[in-house]
């Protein structure tokens, strides 16, 4: 009975998001009040109790909002700067032939889209590239949404990844090895599954070579930067590595047009200023001692006392979530923006009125999200503290025991997809997933490296997502045709970290050696 | 019934974010009310909170 009312504010959203189609804020509202409801009635969770979760909850939103608005933020400066249309404008004139634009367009430039920006951006401003190119609405929705997946964790400058680690409490140096080791070999296979929607195997035979040049070189950068501690400019880098290596590959594979006419390189590069702002100053904050501990100063902490239900779960007391307000990504993001926009001014890039079009576009993006993400966190924390998390990964550790590093993915995969997005997804299921390995004695570095990529594989498919890039590919009422195709990718994707995922346990993977002792 | 979810409609962005000031400002104030053990406060506040959630469901 009480794993049933413990699953009730999960099954409620994945019914109102899937079954009904309602929005993630929506959905997540209801889904707060259905926790709050069954924590102070059926698990004995008193007033004290949810007002200190309520507290806490709001450190962990604090700390996932920061870099969702300062990341949006510098997208929204690049972008009215016409940046983000140089560099796709730009992209085309590297080869003619077919299947290199899609692997350049539709997967290494939209995994540098999802790297900086995220939020539907990749499909939305690809969509229309392809469009343009000739390729089908179909394809042009489809090459991108399969191609940035991979890079949906330590994208969107590490949003997803921070509220994994918010969600837990682990730290990146934990979390980041195996979450990045999943999503690089993944990253492989997208490569591929992107030759094929273009133009079927003999696309994947003919680009292999590519294929595995660019996923290479992406995922091993993706995996040294994450683990390095640059979490939040892994799949930035990894991306910006890979637009690197197009270059020379895309000679190989020029087309049947010759001359695909010249491009401004002055532009580009300017264009490409901002984002190199960011490298600089994101290197500067985490390796120069001096900046870093200046940064580091200020600092906002909580502490909470011990609490307990009357049913006798018990959450300890100590530190609710760390912020260290001038070090945070989200202000190194923030100062990388202010930095950006005076560049892009200085070159001339912007009209009269940019400033106010950038704040206003970035609030009126981000306040839907940010409600959603206000009300799951809270959710997720009121379940934490009240024990229907412990009560739901009893029940999953005793239904599916030796089954679970299968399972695993495919929980964050389903998250993913209700919710429409890689944080929510780690939000809901990242705890439930950690105490849930926790029972079973598996590493959680390894379970939680599978909620976390097969939550990005498969948060491409979510409906919301399918719909922003149906829309702007002209393809509005179609999206089923998009969700079919798409499907068949995902599954294949997930199956794959479910592989690895088994394979880690097998094996009795922990982490990396450096970190062993911390999981 | 109708108008008032219309209007939330036509108003989106101004209900979206005035429901997260209430869920973001509540939690503060609920955190000192259950230090110094408030339970009218802490009741008063929670209401709040559910009252901003109740707002954003009617949001379409």
């Amino acid at each position: 009975m009480t794993l049933i009312l413990a699953f009730i504010p999960i099954a409620l959203i994945l019914f109102l998001m899937v079954g009904l189609r309602w929005g993630a804020a929506r959905a997540g509202g209801a889904g707060y009040l259905s926790a709050l409801v069954i924590a102070a009635i059926f698990f004995g969770a008193g007033p004290r109790l949810l007002a200190f979760a309520h507290m806490r909850a709001l450190l962990l939103t604090v700390d996932v909002l920061m870099i969702i608005w300062a990341a949006f933020l510098l997208f929204r400066v690049a972008d009215e700067a016409g940046a983000i249309e140089t560099i796709g404008k730009a992209l085309p004139h590297l080869t003619a032939d077919r299947g290199m634009q899609s692997l350049i367009i539709g997967w290494v430039f939209a995994s540098f889209l999802q790297g900086v920006g995220g939020f539907g951006v990749p499909v939305a401003v690809i969509a229309p590239i392809l469009v343009g190119l000739g390729f089908t609405p179909l394809a042009a929705v489809l090459l991108p949404s399969i191609g940035h997946g991979w890079a949906v964790t330590f994208g969107s400058l590490g949003s997803s990844f921070q509220a994994l680690m918010a969600a837990t409490g682990l730290s990146g140096e934990q979390l980041a090895p195996l979450s990045a080791l999943f999503l690089s070999i993944s990253g492989l296979l997208v490569g591929l599954m992107v030759a094929h929607a273009a133009e079927g195997w003999s696309a994947v035979r003919r680009l292999l070579g590519p294929v595995v040049a660019l996923g290479v070189g992406m995922g091993v950068v993706q995996f040294f930067v994450a683990i390095s501690g640059l979490w939040n400019i892994a799949a930035f880098s990894a991306a910006l590595v890979g637009l690197v290596i197009a270059f020379p590959l895309a000679r190989g594979f020029r087309g049947e047009q010759a001359d695909n006419g010249d491009f401004d390189l002055r532009a580009l590069a300017v264009a490409l200023s901002g984002y190199a702002i960011l490298i600089v100053i994101i290197l500067c904050v985490q390796l120069i001692p001096v900046v870093k501990n200046f940064l580091g100063q200020v600092v906002i902490t909580v502490n909470f006392p011990e609490v307990g239900t009357s049913h006798g779960f018990v959450t300890p007391a100590g530190p609710g979530r760390t912020i260290p307000l001038f070090r945070h990504t989200g202000m190194v993001l923030a100062y990388s923006s202010i930095l950006a926009y005076f560049v892009y001014r200085w070159a001339g890039l912007y009209e009269s009125g940019a400033p106010g079009r950038i704040i206003s576009g970035t609030v009126r993006r981000v306040i839907s999200s940010s409600v959603s993400i206000a009300s799951m966190v809270t959710m997720a924390v009121i379940m934490e503290d009240s024990g229907m998390t412990d009560a739901l990964a009893r029940g999953l550790a005793q239904g599916i025991r030796g089954a679970f590093p299968l399972a695993a993915p495919w929980i964050g995969a389903l998250g993913a997809f209700m919710t429409g997005s890689n944080t929510n997804s780690n939000v809901v299921f990242g705890a439930l997933q950690l105490r849930t390995a926790q029972l079973l004695g598996y590493s959680a570095a390894l379970i939680l490296a599978a909620q976390t990529a097969g939550a990005a594989l498969s948060s491409v498919m979510a409906p919301t997502k399918v719909v922003v890039g149906a829309s702007t590919a002209g393809m509005a009422g179609r999206e089923g045709e998009v969700m079919r195709k798409l499907l068949v990718y995902t599954v294949l994707l997930v199956l794959l970290i479910s592989l690895l995922t088994i394979l880690g346990a097998w094996l009795g993977v922990q982490g990396f050696p450096r970190i062993t002792a911390l999981v | 019934m109708q108008n008032p979810i219309r209007w939330l409609s036509r108003h989106k962005f101004e209900a979206h974010l005035s429901a997260f000031i209430l869920m973001t400002l509540t939690p503060v104030a609920l955190y000192f009310a259950a230090q110094s053990d408030a339970l009218g406060w802490i009741w008063g506040l929670l209401a709040v909170v559910i009252l901003a959630n109740i707002w954003v469901i009617f949001v379409r």
